[in-house]
């Protein structure tokens, strides 16, 4: 405990807020669980769901944060989402999926600091902490199925009447799985909010590696025929190839996939701008009225940051971003 | 002598009454050109008078010239000018074609040539000429407005004007305080634009930047918008079976994302998603081949807005289409203009 503390405050978070709820999906005892997490934004109000794992990850080691952007990894046990409620709920409610390459969630700059802007217009907030996958596809999107149907069994209690999705880079591919693998009403998110996503798994000059090989495994992983007849490493081969065009969201799109609201830089140079424009090429084709901003300045990962504080984006820059992004929530209420 | 005197204030009368024209349709903006410059009218003064005359259309300004040039290519449209809705929607332009030039109250240095839309068949020189002048000279931008000839299938013909356009203001730059020229185009108006941004011939006729409104880009299927294409290029089936090599020659020459190159001026996009007139896949594509090429450019696509929906906003109409994101994209339009 006196360790986790000790390098907890080394990522000293750039606000006061905290959640008012926070809940464990898989956790059963709420002590040990808040002893063996590595993150000072925890609410004192904790709930655990004590649910059974449908596909373990295989992380073994306690989850540990190593960056001042809140970065957690190898979430696993400890999977579990923020809950923020604002003052005056004006309905719409927000399921953030931080990035960090399917390997790391930037808990800060792409959760914390996000509630607090949400916040302020009336939106509540979940900050998904989920598990991350180690080569297991199923599951980091499990965990946000579970947070949509815990979330869609309090609406009324909360006063929120619209459920969306937001996600920043691997997070943006794992907020457009759950805006496009969704499999009932209760899990299908009402809008997409996607900042610089990965998209596409199979369009080679477009892939981000390094997330693609966190959810479904590395090129190495599957090329290796060790131990293996030849008929069964066709057909390792052909799961691999149906991995990588399941998990190109673009190529999941249909009518029915939610209005999404996308902006990236185009200066992006780590998750390639091709992924959003694929996938808002199909909601187009689809007849999916949605939102695409491109900005010329603002390179890959540029999250949220309270306001007065140091910034990735220019002044003027955050400023449009956020007023869209604003004006468009407004107009999906 | 009294009789004389009562006639002459007659003919005084008739002739105010005679110079005062009406017109079916006015814009919403007082703001007038400070000179309107003729292109093909020859240098008299009863040519320049009768000209204006024939043209359908107050927005003409007190000062005006001519260049007297001579056309390399007729487009046949021997029609009046014809002005037949409030957007300024005007039909046949052709020995008549000008330009308005607008000068700003505190200028920036920037110019915008502005290419109002219209389906190659008419130009829509209100919500898409004189209210954009209106609010780029409010923000300190010098305007021309090109009422360019229409092709009636004669390809060359509007791009031909929008580089006169160019010539002429690349040659009074430095009179006028003027570093950069930019070209901004609407609809089939966003496909001459982009033209200009992509066969232009020289530096002069080279734009400096260009800001693209829901543009046709393809001339052809799948995406593209056939109807422009066909004004411009001419019938794709009689010349499909007239002459197939030309006929496709054109077509790939003004399929504008493939003409895209490294050096294509940046380039500001704004489409809607709603957008069922000029499918919004036209602007997407434009802005892929400028992210391949690595041109700077910036694409805005919003949720709603449908189609040429251009500066016709709340200040002239209550019912701006594109709602509560206007304002959204007038700023982010201000703030890239503010990068060049």
């Amino acid at each position: 405990m006196g360790a986790f503390a000790a390098s907890a405050q080394k990522y000293v978070p750039w606000t006061d807020l905290m959640p008012d709820k926070t809940v464990f999906l898989y956790a059963n005892d709420a002590q040990a669980a808040v002893a063996a997490i590595d993150d000072p934004v925890v609410s004192k109000n904790v709930e655990c769901l004590g649910l059974a794992i449908k596909e373990e990850c295989g992380f073994t080691n306690p989850e540990c944060m190593q960056g001042d952007l809140g970065q957690i990894r190898e979430i696993n046990g400890t999977s579990r989402f923020d809950l923020y409620f604002p003052e005056n709920p004006n309905g719409q409610m927000v399921v953030i999926c931080p990035g960090g390459g399917y390997w790391v969630v930037c808990t800060y700059g792409e959760g914390l600091y996000v509630a607090e802007w949400l916040l302020k217009r009336g939106i509540t907030v979940a900050v998904a902490k989920h598990r991350m996958p180690n080569g297991h596809w199923t599951v980091p999107l499990d965990d946000i199925q579970l947070i949509f149907r815990y979330c869609r069994a309090h609406v009324a209690e909360w006063g929120v009447k619209k459920i969306g999705v937001m996600g920043f880079s691997a997070g943006g591919h794992l907020a457009a799985s759950a805006s496009t693998l969704y499999v009932d009403d209760i899990t299908r998110p009402d809008f997409s909010i996607l900042y610089y996503p990965v998209i596409t798994f199979d369009k080679e000059e477009y892939v981000e590696h390094g997330s693609r090989a966190c959810l479904i495994g590395s090129e190495e992983y599957w090329a290796s025929r060790r131990g293996m007849t030849a008929d069964e490493y066709i057909a390792r081969q052909k799961a691999y190839a149906f991995l990588k065009e399941h998990y190109s969201l673009e190529n999941r799109v249909n009518a029915n996939t939610p209005p999404a609201f996308i902006v990236l830089g185009e200066n992006d140079h780590t998750v390639l701008p091709m992924n959003s424009i694929l996938y808002y090429q199909k909601l187009l084709e689809n007849g999916v009225r949605s939102e695409l901003h491109i900005f010329e300045q603002g390179s890959h990962g540029f999250c949220f940051f309270p306001e007065g504080k140091p910034d990735f984006l220019p002044a003027d820059v955050r400023r449009a971003i956020n007023g869209s992004l604003e004006r468009w929530l407004k107009q999906m209420e | 002598m009294k009789k004389i005197l009562v006639a002459i204030l007659a003919i005084c009368i008739a002739a105010g009454l005679q110079a005062k024209t009406t017109y079916k349709y006015y814009p919403k903006t007082e703001l007038r050109p400070d000179k309107t410059v003729f292109l093909y009218v020859p240098n008299q003064k009863k040519e320049i008078k009768n000209a204006l005359k024939s043209i359908d259309d107050p927005v003409q300004a007190k000062k005006v010239e001519t260049l007297a040039l001579t056309m390399a290519v007729e487009s046949g449209l021997d029609e009046p000018e014809n002005m037949f809705d409030p957007n300024g929607a005007t039909l046949n332009i052709n020995k008549y074609a000008r330009f308005d030039i607008y000068f700003p109250k505190n200028p920036n240095g920037k110019m915008f040539v502005v290419c109002p839309g219209g389906g190659y068949n008419c130009v829509c020189h209100y919500i898409e000429g004189s209210y954009a002048a209106d609010w780029l000279t409010e923000h300190g931008y010098t305007v021309a407005v090109v009422k360019y000839r229409l092709p009636n299938g004669h390809h060359s013909i509007p791009l031909t004007d929008v580089q006169t356009v160019f010539r002429y203001c690349r040659e009074h730059q430095a009179e006028w305080g003027i570093e950069k020229v930019g070209v901004m185009g609407f609809s089939a108006g966003g496909h001459l634009a982009a033209s200009a941004s992509v066969l232009y011939d020289d530096d002069a006729t080279r734009p400096d930047y260009s800001v693209l409104f829901y543009p046709v880009i393809s001339v052809t299927v799948p995406f593209g918008h056939v109807y422009t294409g066909q004004k411009l290029i001419g019938n794709y089936n009689q010349m499909m079976a007239e002459n197939p090599d030309e006929c496709l020659r054109l077509i790939n020459r003004y399929q504008l994302h493939r003409q895209v190159t490294s050096d294509t001026p940046p380039t500001f996009i704004v489409l809607t998603s709603d957008d069922k007139e000029v499918n919004p896949l036209n602007g997407l594509s434009y802005y892929e081949s400028l992210l391949k090429h690595g041109v700077k450019a910036e694409i805005h696509c919003y949720q709603t807005g449908i189609h040429g929906f251009g500066f016709d906003y709340y200040k002239f109409n209550p019912n701006d289409w594109l709602g509560a994101a206007r304002d959204d994209f007038f700023a982010t339009l201000e703030r890239w203009l503010n990068t060049l």
